[in-house]
């Protein structure tokens, strides 16, 4: 049971390693999304109403428009929301490795599912 | 100004959230809908953005107390982010009543349910998954010192977070709470290791429908920033002074205040 205790201590503490990384990813990520959110700050108007109803338009499309008429806040505030978004990821792709290098194989493999998976998810999201 | 009355309502849900152990997508959700008029689908896909940053930001701490099963927590990651997926495919054809009105009753059930007392059942018996993949662990326990346990029913497990992740993605909240009741009762995971290893996955199963919604044009940085901000902020206040507030007296107010939102959920689904 000690050796049970150790080898999981031993796993936890690698894995807390890679948690307080993601925890600076997400100090990154939401001075990213509060830097260009107050950037676009717009006293003079509501700026939710326009959110009232649903249109589609995608992530491509709405990239191209901030270019366009020059909305650098808002292109800011997306690189915080990407760089969120694959946090998760890499702490996924980092626990498979963990888990390679402990020869864990069925769980490494597992891990490299769930990144497959995510990955998978991700593609749903763009309208071909 | 109204972005900042969004920002201080992010902050309230994340403290609230934190206070009654039931995540801010909870709150944040009926919030955007209900309150500011946003459409439920902008709301959900911020609520899950809300979700990847605190519970990212949150995961060493579930780590530093060595009660995280992460054996456990990487194999039922294949349950939930395989409803996740499921969860965002229905999303992408439902109607908008339709998810005001499974929202309007989740949250009622969740509010009830923050009620119920959780009890211990430590198993003797080990599921052969579990003893092949070397889930049964131990936490370190001020009462016995070393705590050992056991994990029953894993496959039942894995179905359970599917579910868990079908719910995650199409109402935009983390689903604590069905998988800790899944892993408590089903599994037979101590309490704490039950919390802290779903806290721990709640993250990557948001990840799954998040990334997708992203990249179909539904997470607007307009309403994602400050609500993510708002949240992570709430959340740490609400982490911090938990123990100084009578949580007790403000979880019984918060639970009626959550079943008049559930019920006003469920009047505008059927409208």
């Amino acid at each position: 049971m000690k050796t049970e205790q150790a080898n999981d201590d031993n796993l936890l503490s690698l894995e807390l390693r890679i948690a307080k990384l993601l925890r600076w990813g997400v100090l990154g990520a939401g001075t990213l999304m509060l830097f260009g959110w107050m950037s676009i700050l717009d006293f003079s108007q509501n700026p939710l109403v326009k959110f009232h109803d649903y249109k589609e338009q995608s992530l491509q499309n709405s990239l191209r428009s901030i270019v366009e008429n020059h909305q650098w806040g808002l292109l800011i505030a997306y690189a915080g929301l990407v760089l969120l978004i694959s946090l998760p990821l890499l702490r996924v792709l980092m626990t498979g490795f963990l888990f390679v290098q402990r020869k864990e194989r069925i769980l490494a493999f597992a891990a490299f599912f769930v990144f497959v998976l995510l990955i998978l998810s991700f593609t749903l999201g763009i309208e071909l | 100004m109204y972005e900042f009355i969004l920002l201080f309502c992010s902050i309230a849900a994340g403290f609230l959230g934190s206070l009654l152990g039931l995540g801010g997508g909870i709150i944040i959700v009926p919030t955007l809908s209900l309150l500011f008029h946003v459409n439920i689908r902008y709301a959900i896909a911020a609520s899950l953005i809300s979700i990847v940053a605190t519970s990212s930001g949150a995961a060493a701490s579930y780590l530093k107390d060595n009660l995280t099963n992460l054996r456990l927590a990487v194999l039922l990651e294949i349950g939930t982010v395989t409803g996740a997926i499921t969860g965002f495919l229905i999303a992408k054809k439902i109607q908008t009543h339709y998810l005001f009105l499974l929202f309007g009753v989740f949250l009622f059930i969740s509010t009830l349910m923050t009620l119920r007392k959780r009890s211990e059942h430590l198993s003797t018996k080990n599921h052969p998954w579990s003893h092949k993949l070397g889930l049964a662990s131990s936490f370190p326990d001020k009462k016995n010192g070393v705590q050992h346990y056991n994990v029953e029913q894993v496959p039942f497990g894995l179905i359970a977070m599917y579910f868990a992740g079908v719910l995650s993605s199409l109402l935009g909240i983390g689903s604590g709470i069905f998988k800790v009741l899944a892993m408590d009762g089903a599994m037979k995971l101590p309490m704490k290791v039950s919390s802290a290893t779903s806290n721990f996955m709640i993250g990557v199963t948001a990840t799954a429908s998040a990334g997708a919604f992203l990249l179909r044009g539904d997470v607007r940085p307009e309403i994602a920033a400050p609500v993510s901000v708002g949240i992570i902020i709430g959340s740490w206040i609400g982490a911090h002074y938990m123990v100084k507030i009578p949580s007790n007296v403000i979880r019984k107010i918060f639970v009626v205040v959550l079943g008049v939102v559930s019920i006003q959920m469920i009047i505008k689904g059927l409208s």
